[in-house]
């Protein structure tokens, strides 16, 4: 047994986990001290993550994972190279979502605080466990506790839409836990055990392995938001606080897409080819209608979790491609496909929290979400408008942010599928990469976008026009989340051998070798975004130099008066929206849009949201919450 | 495999010096693009050397801009060049190997692409007028139409090559392999015509239509910055058809670095990129521009060749 206080990771995630459930409840009991307890709950979760932070780096430098104890929790700790991952990248946000979260608690109103600060840092320490989670009674308690809280934390507006927003999570929830007890149970049965340890050595049949797969994929596919298992990702996105929201994007549903590297890869032995061929597909739907629908939404925090939705396509990209080279026994293929579905989600993490950080604090500057309304807020908000253009540029992939290094990878990872010697994976191949391709086309219309309509031009708005910078705290904090997007894009050589190391860890492989001489590589091509990050930086001096050169007598520049409008006045109308830009693409894409409608049963829709079974998806989910605590601290 | 070579020597004073040479000679290709038109009118149009005139009195002019526009629009000229010009150092031009061997791969050329079709996007989002937000829209929506299309063309070249990078597909190509005709000429043809779309001329030039749009995204500059943003566009229709070139038709690019190969490579690049233009103005001025909405079913001839070139890449092995 460790002791507590030692600087070992079984010491610190203790440490962290109390300090969240301590700091929560004193945030709520101390809600009516506004400054007090959100100064409480903000730094207590600041303090956790940081321990965190510490604990899984140790973790990614030591060596066989370990099964251990928590001191003075009663709580089975798995310490492995891929927890410690997750751990990572939900701590890393997690810690600038905090810090967002002093400011935001301190400008809410007393009931919402109490309720934002326990519930927020209940989530936290729920989805912490879960990563660390030994068995599948833990892992399944804790997630299941995670989404309580969220549950309750998209509710609370109390209107109509984050009732319905609430009411879909509450179901998704359900079900997708509901999924994965019976895919344990089955495991169970056929093992007798539900230690991941003991799994991982068990050999199952081929039906109870394939039946148990595709239960755990449904179940962590409704947490990770697989399309067409999404239902409750848009909603509740724009429903919960933005801070809450980034969590969602960087932590629930991480939660969701590890636990399929861990059915897929780890636990179950080596999967059949047509479990990474069903992985490649869904994720390759997930990211292309994705991005697609993100491109007509206007509430700004809908389109970022539209957007979550295709980089967990990506991911999964990355993922299935790892499945599908375990099954052809081309190692190098699994490595690299693996490594880079890590390396995104990684990253992913660190933009979409920038994103929804920076969109939380325009909300609260103008209490406006819908970018029709919004406009020119880059004069007012600067840094702001900074840091959402770099995230936003990572979305897209542009070079030399982060999602371009993660992106060069699974392109690599594609590349040698298609370069494979079996038929189906030479056809997939190419078509998953033209598929990504277009995927990113649409991303990179639909950043331009945001940045164009919500930052650049003319205030649409009163409230647009009046908005004043956000507090410190909050701008600091999604400012520095963009720059840790262009470190972890610019410095990716030298990033990259860590994930390779926990990418081989998953596989039991030899640690590919995919970077060095400041550039990644891959058996076929290489690509250094440092060298591309100083050209980029470096070209625009030339045309820039000609102009100064050939200066003259030239007057300075000047701005002033109205657009040109074909000699009529200007006015605000004539603007384009963000509704007008994305017009040609739902011309040219109408049947897939028209999908949405089709899909959609409508009478089930109305059934469930009937306003009695919102009311008793309430009490349940407080009795069940209340429960489950008491359980998880027995 | 050892990577070491991409980056061990790579050609920096060559790889600049390309750049300068093609920022250099944009506008002699557009005054040349000028004089066909010209020509194929029955006109007698000004001279070959026009738009360097043209550039020289736009940069000692004054900048107006309207009062809504901001950074994104002030910057996007030099931008748009520079982002084009990092392309350029990375395009095979007279050696067959890339002069910068990391950063002349495909995906990382498509994405740079990207990036110069992201700040003209924006700067015409940023103005606050109408002509410049539509022709904004219009660019993206023909990256997204685009690329597709291009990528699979040049992803099928890169297979048949093994490997993603410029150099080896150049070299593969140019020691044609016999069996994979088929593919590669179905391949190329699919990439020239995404390379056309990309250069923004007729029927394709739906950014910029000067009846509809007054020039979309650019309607809005004027003096310095409308001449740096001239330089960069005949800079963007040269690098696509040199990255098309260099690629599809790489006979003539020296192997090695010897005085005489460069020289020979350097004449027959210009010699290539005349009758490309050639050919290029010939289509421009015997069609008229698209409906814009129905652009994305010609857009689909394109991507049915790259397709049947995958086709015959799974049948041909």
């Amino acid at each position: 047994m460790t002791a507590l206080f030692a600087f070992d990771p079984a010491s610190l995630m203790t440490l962290a986990l109390l300090v969240w459930i301590f700091s929560g409840i004193a945030c709520g009991l101390l809600a009516g001290a506004a400054r007090l307890s959100s100064l409480i709950s903000g730094a207590g979760s600041m303090l956790a993550c940081a321990a965190v932070m510490i604990a899984a780096v140790q973790m990614l430098n030591g060596s066989a994972p370990a099964i251990l104890t928590l001191p003075a929790l009663p709580y089975h700790a798995s310490f492995s190279p891929v927890n410690a991952l997750l751990l990572l990248a939900m701590s890393v946000t997690a810690f600038f979502s905090s810090l967002y979260a002093c400011a935001w608690l301190a400008n809410a109103r007393p009931h919402q605080r109490a309720r934002t600060g326990l519930s927020g840092n209940l989530l936290l320490a729920a989805l912490t466990a879960a990563a660390i989670s030994a068995n599948a009674v833990e892992l399944i308690l804790m997630m299941e506790i995670a989404a309580l809280c969220a549950y309750f934390l998209i509710v609370q507006a109390d209107d109509v839409k984050s009732r319905r927003a609430g009411q879909n999570q509450f179901l998704s929830g359900r079900i997708g836990t509901l999924c994965l007890i019976l895919a344990f149970a089955l495991l169970h049965h056929a093992s007798g055990s539900l230690d991941f340890e003991v799994l991982r050595h068990t050999t199952f049949t081929p039906g109870t392995k394939s039946l148990a797969f595709l239960l755990a994929l449904a179940g962590f596919g409704l947490y990770a938001g697989i399309i067409p298992l999404h239902a409750w990702v848009p909603q509740s996105h724009s429903s919960a606080p933005a801070h809450i929201a980034a969590l969602f994007s960087s932590a629930l549903m991480k939660i969701g897409i590890i636990g399929i590297v861990k059915i897929g890869l780890d636990l179950l032995g080596a999967p059949p080819l047509w479990w990474g061929l069903l992985v490649l597909l869904l994720a390759m739907l997930t990211a292309f209608i994705g991005g697609l629908y993100a491109l007509m939404e206007h509430d700004i925090r809908r389109l970022l979790a539209y957007h979550s939705l295709e980089n967990v396509g990506i991911i999964l990209l990355g993922i299935g491609g790892a499945m599908v080279g375990v099954a052809l026994h081309q190692p190098l293929l699994a490595s690299l496909a693996l490594l880079a579905g890590l390396f995104h989600l990684f990253n992913h993490g660190l933009f979409k929290t920038a994103l929804f950080l920076g969109a939380g604090e325009i909300e609260m500057q103008t209490g406006i979400k819908d970018m029709e309304k919004l406009g020119g807020i880059a004069r007012v908000m600067p840094w702001t408008a900074v840091a959402m253009l770099i995230a936003l540029m990572s979305m897209a992939a542009l070079p030399p942010l982060n999602g371009f290094a993660s992106e060069w990878l699974l392109y690599q990872s594609l590349f040698q599928l298609s370069a494979s010697q079996v038929f189906i994976a030479r056809l997939l191949g190419p078509l998953l990469a033209v598929g990504l391709a277009l995927t990113g086309a649409l991303a990179l219309m639909c950043i331009a976008k945001v940045f164009g309509v919500t930052f650049s031009g003319a205030p649409r708005s009163q409230a647009a026009a009046e908005a004043t910078p956000a507090p410190r705290a909050m701008t600091i904090s999604s400012v520095l989340l963009a720059l840790l997007c262009v470190i972890s894009g610019v410095a990716s050589p030298w990033i990259i051998p860590y994930f390779a190391a926990v990418a081989a860890s998953v596989l039991n492989q030899p640690v590919l070798q995919a970077a060095g001489h400041g550039a990644a590589f891959s058996t076929t091509s290489a690509v250094s975004v440092p060298m591309i990050a100083i050209l980029l930086l470096g070209m625009p001096l030339l045309p820039w130099i000609i102009a100064m050169v050939l200066r003259g007598s030239r007057l300075p520049d000047r701005s002033r008066g109205d657009a040109w409008a074909c000699g009529y006045g200007h006015s605000a109308e004539m603007v384009v929206t963000a509704t007008g830009f994305a017009q040609p693409l739902r011309v040219m894409f109408a049947p897939l849009y028209r999908l949405r409608q089709q899909m959609t049963p409508a009478p089930l829709v109305a059934a469930l949201h009937r306003s009695g079974l919102g009311t008793f998806c309430r009490r349940l989910a407080l009795i069940e919450l209340a429960v489950l605590l008491v359980v998880a601290f027995a | 495999m050892n990577t070491s070579f991409l980056l061990a020597d790579p050609l920096w004073p060559l790889a600049l010096l390309q750049a300068m040479a093609l920022l250099a000679l944009a506008p002699l290709f557009a005054g040349f693009s000028r004089v066909m038109r010209a020509r194929m009118h029955n006109r007698q149009g000004p001279g070959v050397l026009q738009e360097y005139r043209d550039i020289a009195k736009l940069l000692t002019r004054q900048s107006v801009a309207p009062a809504a526009a901001g950074v994104a629009f002030r910057s996007m000229p030099y931008l748009l060049t520079g982002g084009l010009l990092a392309i350029a150092t990375a395009l095979p031009v007279v050696t067959l190997a890339s002069p910068i061997g990391a950063a002349g791969d495909l995906i990382a050329v498509i994405y740079l692409f990207a990036i110069v079709r992201f700040v003209f996007a924006i700067a015409g989002l940023d103005t606050g007028s109408t002509f410049t937000g539509i022709g904004a829209s219009r660019e993206a929506v023909l990256g997204v139409l685009v690329e597709p299309i291009l990528l699979l063309g040049l992803w099928i070249a890169a297979l048949i090559a093994g490997s993603t990078s410029l150099g080896a597909i150049a070299a593969r190509v140019l020691h044609w392999p016999l069996s994979s005709s088929l593919t590669l000429v179905l391949a190329g043809l699919a990439c020239a015509f995404a390379t056309y779309i990309e250069m923004g001329k007729l029927p394709f030039d739906m950014a910029e239509a000067e009846q509809e749009l007054q020039e979309g995204p650019l309607t809005e500059y004027s003096g310095a910055a409308l001449g740096v943003l001239k330089i960069g566009i005949s800079l963007k229709q040269l690098v696509v058809l040199q990255l098309f070139l260099g690629l599809f038709f790489p006979f003539g690019l020296a192997e090695q670095l010897t005085p005489l190969a460069l020289l020979t490579a350097a004449l027959l690049c210009l010699v290539k990129l005349l009758i490309a233009l050639f050919l290029v103005a010939l289509i421009e001025n015997s069609v008229a521009r698209l409906r814009f909405l129905k652009t994305s079913r010609t857009t689909w001839a394109g991507f049915g060749l790259a397709f049947l070139a995958l086709v015959s890449w799974l049948v041909a092995g």
